[in-house]
């Protein structure tokens, strides 16, 4: 096995004494803001992703010692990968599987994760989602929207976690945009499972495989040549992580804002209504820097009648994180708000009545931080596409 | 041993000082600050606090003379000389959090910064608020402190005139080893922080001292108006010989704002890998930063270098427009792109202030060595101070993953240090061994007076003690 993402430290070892600790992954270059939220948040090198690529050394080599204490400075990393683009070593690309191979090495030394994350975990392998919801409920809205019975189609929806439990939202706007637009699609039905990103994202590799293991042969067995995620997490993981994981998914891996985009292209997907506002666009850091997936969204919003589009000081690349990935928003939901707020304070200096995005992960993070502290409300990209046609 | 026993003592009263928040005992903590990117050895401090105010300072200060457990200021750690590696163990004072930019002055062209501020804050306090000022940009990332590269005399993108950035400090607040506030420079006697004269020029007793003195919690750093014409020239030299030269007769010409002299490895690291190939015909790269406040100035000191340069044969190098910017926009984050190139992560230098009557000497005998280790002869040279003196520096990046090859840099290095002291040049930003090698040439009445002034200031040798050799 050669892939970086299943692997404990000793398959990046050869990563672990590169980091020069220049800095340059604390800062957005030309922007001069902060790029790193735990190392913002928490100040201590051990917060920073140099700091981090260093205890992992210290692990991996025998000088730092696996305890409890670790947990804070390697589980507050959101795995937002922004250090991956400041960083212009060829180190750059590996910090994240640092990161991650880290706390899979904690797990396996009992140390980590989280009690919290550990719940997750449990939860998943109870119900098949860390939210500890009915796996029978999972398709609820599925089936109130009349689109459950499908059997075959070419596209089948992978509604997600989120989408299916906490942000139904979302995967309504999903659901009646297609039906909207005339696309075909079926479902996973009840044999859609949690895609494993919450276990990957805490080290958790072993029961991720599980699942992967799981939901590839259900994607298979459906027929589909291509799975349709409305989540920016679902998106990664099945598209990059089960790959790296040793596990072909049998369809193309599409996220519905690349669908969308396309239909609008083809002109299958019309808007009848003008929304007039002004937005201002968050990158979802799974769905940018993890996969690259940075202008559909904006074509979309771009096409809307009467929307205007306006760009935060750091974004696409450069994005800061909504402070809910990697597994924090789980154990570490003040820091995760405190990170979200700081978005919302970058997003009202556009002048933009509301933040979108497309993940529902993001969103739910930055309305909860909204809740807390004021500022913008946040939508999906779907639900004004929605609003729109 | 005491030290060990009152720890958990020190924690409880530094810890009521700053909250529990920012102070840490934390093993995998403390190793983060054990090391940085050079060949010294890593030694682990026994706490780590970041304070915020001033105030904060003094108290800890006072807990650490009462322990006397030592103290070293830390704000990023990237000056290349292991100078915040806790030789002595005690606490690491991390001053990232004081990161204020207290004032800017304008009319009076300065600013009032905190240690914690970093060149980044600092440009884009430039790129969105005060667009007609600058600073002098040194060759480091980002992410790495203004008040500590002054104060270590860090040299940098207008030290052709004005000299390092130590030169550019106005006036210091500083907390002495005994927890006093002090403030020297004309900040001392007026609300203005426009300069060091006409008093006793105190500053001296921070500059240069490597936390060894104090903390300083405050600088006053000079600013200047940004040029509206500004370009940069390069030309290939293509004999070691002439690598001093031009770049001479350049200076004394008064035209240039910057002059730089890097070798052919140097120019070519940040984008090859380990063994860098040589050009034919290429040993060094002069770059000279013209600068003008209207175009016929500008085009007239860019002509009368254009034409040395030719006198000297040398050929005109066109780089892209994106190659000039990342060495005139500075700071620049892929300007040390090449310290991975030997894939290991790791960059000690011998860098040193020389009399550039020096230069050549300094050049092909550095060469020579570097080449006997088997590394590319990295070597970066700058005029300073409208050529009183310039700088000679030997880059080495190595492989932190080999200690056969640490072993060897260090060698190399002691050859580098060596050669520099025997040109009648002095490194600076000296690790400890280095500060060793130049006493032994320093005049012993100012070792003495060094001394001296280092027990007068810390008596209980609580501020970053190894550090300087000043036992």
């Amino acid at each position: 096995m050669s892939e970086v993402m299943e692997m404990p430290l000793s398959e990046v070892a050869e990563w672990l004494h590169r980091c020069a600790r220049c800095g340059n992954c604390k800062t957005v270059y030309g922007i001069f803001k902060p790029s790193c939220p735990s190392g913002e948040e928490f100040k201590l090198e051990a917060f920073y992703p140099s700091g981090r690529i260093w205890i992992a050394r210290g692990i991996y080599t025998g000088k730092v010692r696996p305890s409890r204490q670790l947990i804070k400075s390697i589980y507050t990393c959101t795995t937002c990968a922004s250090c991956t683009v400041q960083c212009v070593l060829d180190l750059h690309e590996h910090i994240v599987d640092i990161i991650e191979a880290l706390r899979e090495e904690l797990v396996r030394m009992g140390v980590g994760p989280t009690d919290p994350q550990a719940r997750l975990a449990k939860y998943i392998k109870m119900e098949r989602n860390p939210y500890l919801e009915p796996h029978s409920k999972r398709m609820e809205l599925l089936r109130r929207l009349n689109v459950y019975e499908k059997r075959k189609a070419d596209i089948v929806y992978f509604v997600g976690c989120t989408a299916a439990y906490i942000r139904k939202e979302v995967a309504e706007a999903t659901v009646r945009i297609l039906k909207e637009c005339g696309v075909e699609f079926s479902t996973l039905k009840e044999d859609e499972w949690c895609c494993g990103s919450p276990l990957l994202r805490i080290g958790q590799v072993d029961l991720a495989k599980e699942i992967a293991d799981h939901n590839a042969a259900a994607i298979e067995e459906s027929g589909a040549i291509r799975v349709l995620t409305s989540c920016a997490g679902c998106y990664k993981t099945l598209k990059k992580d089960y790959p790296k994981m040793g596990r072909t998914v049998s369809a193309e891996v599409i996220h519905v804002t690349d669908l969308l985009a396309e239909l609008i292209a083809e002109d299958r997907l019309k808007f009848s209504r003008e929304i007039k506002a002004t937005v201002t666009y968050h990158d979802p850091c799974h769905l940018g820097r993890h996969m690259g997936l940075y202008e559909s969204p904006r074509q979309i919003l771009e096409a809307i009648p009467g929307l205007k589009l306006v760009e935060m000081e750091r974004n696409m690349e450069n994005a800061w994180c909504c402070g809910a990935g990697g597994g924090v928003k789980s154990t570490w939901g003040g820091f995760a708000l405190n990170v979200a707020k700081r978005r919302i304070e970058e997003a009202e200096r556009t002048g933009a009545n509301f933040i979108v995005t497309s993940c529902p992960f993001c969103k739910t993070n930055l309305n909860d931080a909204y809740e807390k502290f004021g500022g913008l409300r946040t939508v999906d990209v779907v639900e004004l596409v929605l609003k729109a046609i | 041993m005491e030290l060990r026993r009152n720890i958990e003592s020190i924690y409880s009263e530094v810890e009521e000082v700053v909250g529990s928040s920012f102070v840490s005992r934390e093993e995998h903590v403390l190793y983060v600050y054990s090391y940085d990117m050079t060949i010294e050895p890593p030694h682990m401090p026994d706490l780590v606090v970041m304070p915020r105010t001033v105030k904060e300072i003094q108290e800890i200060l006072r807990i650490a003379n009462k322990y006397k457990i030592p103290v070293v200021p830390f704000v990023c750690g990237t000056n290349v000389g292991g100078l915040t590696i806790p030789v002595k163990g005690g606490i690491i004072l991390d001053l990232k959090r004081m990161d204020r930019v207290i004032e800017v002055n304008e009319e009076d062209m300065y600013a009032v910064i905190e240690p914690g501020v970093t060149f980044g804050q600092l440009k884009r306090l430039f790129n969105t608020k005060y667009r007609n000022l600058r600073y002098s940009w040194p060759y480091s990332p980002p992410f790495a402190s203004v008040v500590a590269n002054a104060l270590l005399q860090g040299l940098a993108s207008m030290s052709l005139k004005y000299g390092s950035n130590a030169d550019m400090l106005n006036g210091l607040e500083v907390v002495l080893p005994t927890g006093e506030l002090v403030r020297v420079g004309s900040c001392s006697v007026s609300p203005y922080w426009f300069g060091r004269h006409p008093l006793p020029d105190l500053a001296g007793l921070f500059i240069g001292w490597q936390g060894t003195t104090g903390i300083v919690t405050k600088a006053g750093i000079q600013l200047w108006p940004k040029p509206d014409f500004r370009d940069l020239l390069i030309a290939v030299i293509p004999d070691p010989n002439m690598v001093a030269k031009p770049a001479i007769e350049i200076v004394r010409k008064n035209i240039a704002e910057d002059i730089v002299v890097s070798s052919w490895a140097l120019s070519k690291a940040r984008v090859t890998k380990y063994p860098i190939q040589r050009e034919e015909g290429v040993e060094a790269y002069l770059q000279v930063v013209i600068s003008g406040s209207s175009r016929k100035e500008f085009e007239g000191k860019w002509g009368t270098a254009s034409k040395i340069i030719r006198q000297y044969n040398l050929k005109p190098v066109e780089l892209p427009e994106k190659e000039i910017q990342i060495r005139l926009n500075l700071p620049s984050n892929v300007i040390l792109g090449w310290i991975d190139h030997r894939a290991g992560g790791g960059l000690t230098w011998v860098g040193s202030y020389v009399p550039m009557s020096r230069w050549v000497e300094g050049y092909r005998k550095g060469t020579q060595i570097m080449e006997r280790y088997g590394f590319s002869p990295m070597i970066f040279m700058r005029a300073m101070r409208e050529g009183h003196y310039g700088v000679l520096r030997y880059l080495v990046p190595f492989n932190k993953g080999s200690a056969k090859e640490k072993d060897k840099v260090k060698d190399m290095c002691r050859e580098l240090c060596k050669l520099v002291l025997d040109i009648g040049g002095i490194p600076y930003k000296p690790p400890i061994w280095m500060a060793e090698m130049i006493q032994q040439r320093m005049d012993r009445g100012c070792l003495e007076l060094m001394k001296k002034i280092k027990k007068l200031l810390d008596p209980n040798g609580v501020m970053n003690p190894g550090r300087l050799c000043l036992k």
